[in-house]
């Protein structure tokens, strides 16, 4: 298709974010998976590899907010990943560090639960959800100076609800002091989402240790009480009962917690 | 179709005709028939990583 003529690059492609929605749509059918074995030259001024799944990482990253092309923000593409996530090939590429610029994609998008467009962030948040049903690659997701998701999807369930000093200390740093204009995720749907990846990570000893440590439960009990919707309520008390169980019981009944029929994929 | 983006006509017509796929994509038998096209897929990775333009009139969108 490209093997007659001159091909021009230019990175103002006028359809890009109908581009997006169009692949987002695609990737509902389950055989888009094999996207991860294609291959095209990058464009030059992306800075990506030949992987085309990198290069649309890289696409969505860089292009937020119409940088890289004035007439497009990329947002559904976040919508292509969380079903692309959908299968395990696809999650082990998320959460493995590719050598062209040695970042774990997952710690690319990472920041996007934070961003002002509903689209990204839920898109993101679903993503990460479903990328954290790769169980064998939580201790990653909770170390660190690995994927380190925590703070990340802890801070848009946060509002500017007052903790305890001591509950407030043993927190993670960066959700220490929020200011007083700050905003739980106006979308509850995202709010559950996360609350879901929390629940997830729960399935084993260390996570559930390390998230009694950083004070994970006041954070759900506010959540909980301000957020008024029945799902967000729901998966807050699952995650509570998880965390709250004595460790002695917990042998059974974190694995059935986890694998419960309500925990399912996200679609978008 | 010709969707060249090049001059202003045939821009409208590929943001028209990418309009339409993505409202027929909801439907599960046009779906299967669009991502499970190789050629298709090609285009339009190729388009919204860079824009091609190629000038030997080949037409991106069929």
């Amino acid at each position: 298709m490209t093997d007659e003529g001159c091909v021009c690059q230019s990175p103002k492609e006028p359809n890009a974010n109908l581009l997006a929605m169009l692949l987002a749509n695609l990737a509902k059918w389950d055989s888009l998976k094999t996207i991860i074995q294609r291959k095209q030259p990058p464009p030059e001024t992306l800075g990506s590899d030949e992987l085309v799944l990198n290069q649309l990482m890289d696409l969505f990253v860089k292009g937020a907010d119409g940088s890289f092309n004035k007439d497009a923000d990329y947002d559904y593409l976040a919508y292509m990943f969380a079903d692309l996530a959908k299968h395990a090939e696809i999650r082990e590429h998320f959460v493995r560090r590719q050598d062209y610029d040695e970042a774990v994609p997952l710690t690319k998008i990472r920041v996007f639960t934070e961003h002002k467009s509903d689209v990204r962030r839920k898109g993101v948040a679903s993503t990460i959800k479903n990328v954290a049903f790769d169980v064998p690659s939580h201790p990653a997701f909770l170390a660190e100076d690995e994927i380190n998701i925590l703070p990340y999807i802890l801070l848009p369930i946060m509002g500017n609800e007052a903790y305890d000093e001591d509950e407030m200390m043993d927190m993670l740093p960066d959700l220490q002091l929020l200011p007083p204009d700050k905003q739980r995720d106006p979308d509850p749907k995202i709010v559950q989402t996360h609350v879901e990846t929390l629940l997830l990570l729960t399935s084993s000893k260390g996570g559930r240790d390390l998230m009694r440590e950083v004070k994970v439960y006041p954070i759900i009990r506010e959540t909980h009480l301000r957020v008024n919707d029945e799902g967000v309520q729901e998966a807050c008390e699952r995650l509570v009962q998880v965390l709250m169980r004595d460790e002695e019981d917990e042998a059974a009944g974190a694995r059935a917690e986890v694998e419960d029929d309500d925990m399912r994929i996200v679609e978008v | 179709m010709e969707a060249r983006a090049n001059n202003g006509v045939p821009q409208k017509i590929a943001e028209h005709v990418l309009e339409i796929l993505v409202n027929l994509s909801g439907d599960q038998e046009i779906l299967e028939n669009l991502a499970t096209d190789d050629k298709f897929l090609d285009v339009i990775l190729l388009h919204i990583t860079v824009r091609h333009v190629m000038r030997s009139g080949v037409a991106p969108f069929r």
